[in-house]
């Protein structure tokens, strides 16, 4: 079970997009199974699906397909998760490179949640296991507030 | 770096929400969401915290919370008095923001009772200027005394004669109202404005359509403020109107909340909810502030059944009951209080000597004549004996009567009293003392002539001493009476 997490995880950061691909694949074994209506997918869809081994797929047949999609769904779901805000919308290579980043920082088995929040102006909060730490241009500023509203002034007076 | 703990919406059901994170969060802690609705912390369990919303609105899924820095209190302080809030100490009157300064303490809601070292023994009497309270089931400063009747018994009107009769005498009331209709606060508000009594009176109020949550914090709320003021040296008359409306919404908080329903539906901690608050209300001793809170829980049967329950939990739990009846409020009996099922398990310390014994043979008379009212029908028949029992009964009866909104010395209340035992008023019938009641109290209260008499209630030592003092005094009643 850990060596299918695993393998999905290799390259999958966001709890978004890993909530997506499971399913992707769940739908595309069971398509293989027992048959039925082919979804529709997209290249970058099609191209993670390619780059499984054919030895991965050897671990689902018909009997245990459920089961292991069950199994999996309760596995990721206790995955701890780190919550990024920015104050952009980043494409998927950014985010990709993000999760590459922090996986190979902390070492840790977690996913990434990228929320979009404009109030931080620039820079990043962070909120893990139920802390929330603002790196954020908002937070220096708030913390400068005084010493940039009294240069503001000393501008202004000259 | 600003770091603040947050928690993220796991699932919610109606104004009940399950958060994740929060490491080091506590019950009753608050938390805010980005859009701004507030919600307390209920109960914590390994993974989530629940949550009771005091704002309504849509939270969804993975919605963030974040921990404030406060926790679920409101500022105390007298500002409060004249005022009617919601129990987070937002004005709901239209007079404006209150009048604080910005050093105002906040008091937590949900505090635990003082223990037995601060409290002192109730020795003194609570007045409330009902001649049939004050006199028959008198209440101590610091005791619980349950208020329970039949809807359109009279309990309002009486729980309000007596907040307009603490006038003058530094009592502090505070009173809860909890999910009434709105109209029934305002006209709350308008009688005690129009009866100067809401300048010592501070209102916490919740209407039927606010969120259960925020019903359920008003009788926490009344008992903080009540607190505040003990703790002043004040002496507070709490009224908690009501509980049973207090009762329903635990039970629906607890049942949105897949606790296990007991008996009535009700979860298995309503008993320690209502006691854990009822605690809260005694006399104190001077190092603990010195102040009472006497406290009025109200609580409305269903179909004159006092078995039920909720009734008998906060029997259990307070200092005696005043029982309400609706077919003696329709019948003109006000107020309508049932004397033989009705008890005060402390007021009877706080009684001076005379009144004890007074109260004693007037009990005794009642209890009696109750027992001989299956053969009163034959009143011509029987002996005199029985027959003055069942008169002086319905005299007692007559002299309780108080209209509303009226207010009565304790020296008049046992001077009332004791007139039955007089020679004058031997034979008097009922229609007599309703004729003339009120001529008396005039008499007594502004005559003269009559104002020795007064006097010298509180210097004797007992109830014979009174008697015969009424007795001497027999010519001048007589004068002022109007004979039928």
């Amino acid at each position: 079970m850990n060596d299918i997490l695993n393998t999905i995880l290799k390259d999958t950061f966001s709890h978004t997009l890993l909530n997506h691909r499971v399913k992707l694949l769940k739908s595309n074994l069971l398509k293989t199974f027992f048959g039925g209506a082919s979804p529709t997918l997209t290249p970058s869809d099609l191209n993670w699906l390619k780059s499984f081994p054919e030895s991965f797929y050897r671990n689902f047949n018909k009997d245990n397909v459920y089961q292991i999609f069950s199994d999996l769904e309760q596995n990721y779901a206790k995955l701890p998760i780190l919550t990024i805000y920015l104050a952009f919308e980043p494409d998927e290579a950014t985010v990709a490179n993000i999760g590459a980043f922090t996986r190979k920082t902390f070492g840790l088995p977690f996913m990434l949640d990228i929320k979009l929040d404009p109030r931080l102006i620039a820079g990043a909060a962070l909120s893990w296991k139920g802390v929330y730490r603002d790196f954020s241009l908002r937070t220096r500023i708030e913390e400068k507030k005084e010493e940039i509203s009294q240069s503001f002034k000393k501008f202004l007076r000259q | 770096m600003n770091q603040t703990e947050v928690g993220y919406v796991v699932s919610s059901r109606n104004f009940l929400i399950y958060l994740d994170g929060f490491p080091t969060i506590r019950i009753n802690d608050m938390v805010e969401s980005d859009n701004g609705l507030r919600g307390w912390i209920n109960s914590i369990s390994e993974n989530t915290v629940e949550v009771l919303m005091l704002d309504e609105g849509v939270v969804k899924p993975k919605t963030q919370f974040r921990k404030l820095d406060t926790r679920l209190g409101l500022p105390t302080g007298d500002f409060l008095l004249g005022r009617a809030i919601n129990p987070l100490g937002i004005p709901i009157d239209g007079k404006g923001l209150l009048s604080r300064t910005k050093n105002v303490a906040m008091s937590e809601l949900d505090r635990e009772a003082s223990g037995i070292e601060s409290r002192q023994f109730i020795a003194n009497q609570f007045l409330t200027g009902i001649t049939l309270i004050d006199t028959l089931i008198p209440l101590g400063r610091g005791q619980r005394e349950l208020v329970l009747g039949d809807a359109h018994s009279g309990k309002t009107g009486f729980l309000i004669n007596a907040i307009v009769n603490q006038k003058n005498t530094g009592v502090i009331c505070v009173i809860a109202l909890i999910g009434k209709p709105a109209v029934t606060v305002k006209n709350l508000i308008d009688v005690l404005k129009s009866n100067k009594a809401l300048d010592y009176t501070v209102i916490v109020a919740t209407s039927s359509s606010e969120a259960a949550p925020l019903i359920f914090l008003t009788p926490k709320t009344a008992f903080t403020i009540a607190e505040y003021f003990q703790k002043k040296g004040k002496h507070v008359l709490l009224v908690l109107d009501d509980l049973g409306s207090h009762a329903k919404i635990y039970r629906e908080i607890a049942l949105l909340g897949n606790k296990p329903p007991g008996k009535e539906s009700y979860p298995g901690d309503i008993f320690y909810q209502h006691a854990h608050l009822l605690e809260r209300a005694g006399n104190f001793l001077p190092q603990y502030g010195g102040g009472s809170i006497t406290a009025l829980p109200v609580v409305e049967l269903n179909l004159t059944d006092f078995t039920t329950l909720i009734p008998t939990n906060l029997m259990s739990m307070t200092d005696g009951h005043l029982l309400f009846r609706a077919g003696m409020h329709a019948q003109g009996q006000t107020p309508a209080i049932d004397i033989s099922l009705s008890v005060s398990r402390v007021g009877r310390q706080t009684q001076n000597k005379v009144s004890n014994l007074l109260s004693t043979r007037v009990r005794q008379i009642l209890s009696a004549a109750a027992d001989l009212e299956t053969i009163s029908r034959f009143s011509s028949e029987l002996p005199p004996e029985t027959q003055l029992i069942l008169r002086r009964k319905d005299q007692f009866m007559e002299l309780l009567k108080q209209d509303p909104l009226t207010m009565l010395s304790k020296e008049v209340q046992l001077i009332l009293l004791a007139l039955p035992f007089t020679t004058f008023f031997k034979d008097k019938t009922r229609s007599f003392i309703e004729k003339n009641k009120r001529v008396i109290i005039d008499a007594f209260q502004n005559n003269p002539q009559l104002a020795p008499v007064i006097r010298s209630v509180n210097k004797l030592n007992n109830e014979e001493e009174l008697i015969k003092i009424l007795e001497s005094i027999g010519g001048i009643l007589s004068k002022i009476c109007q004979t039928p």
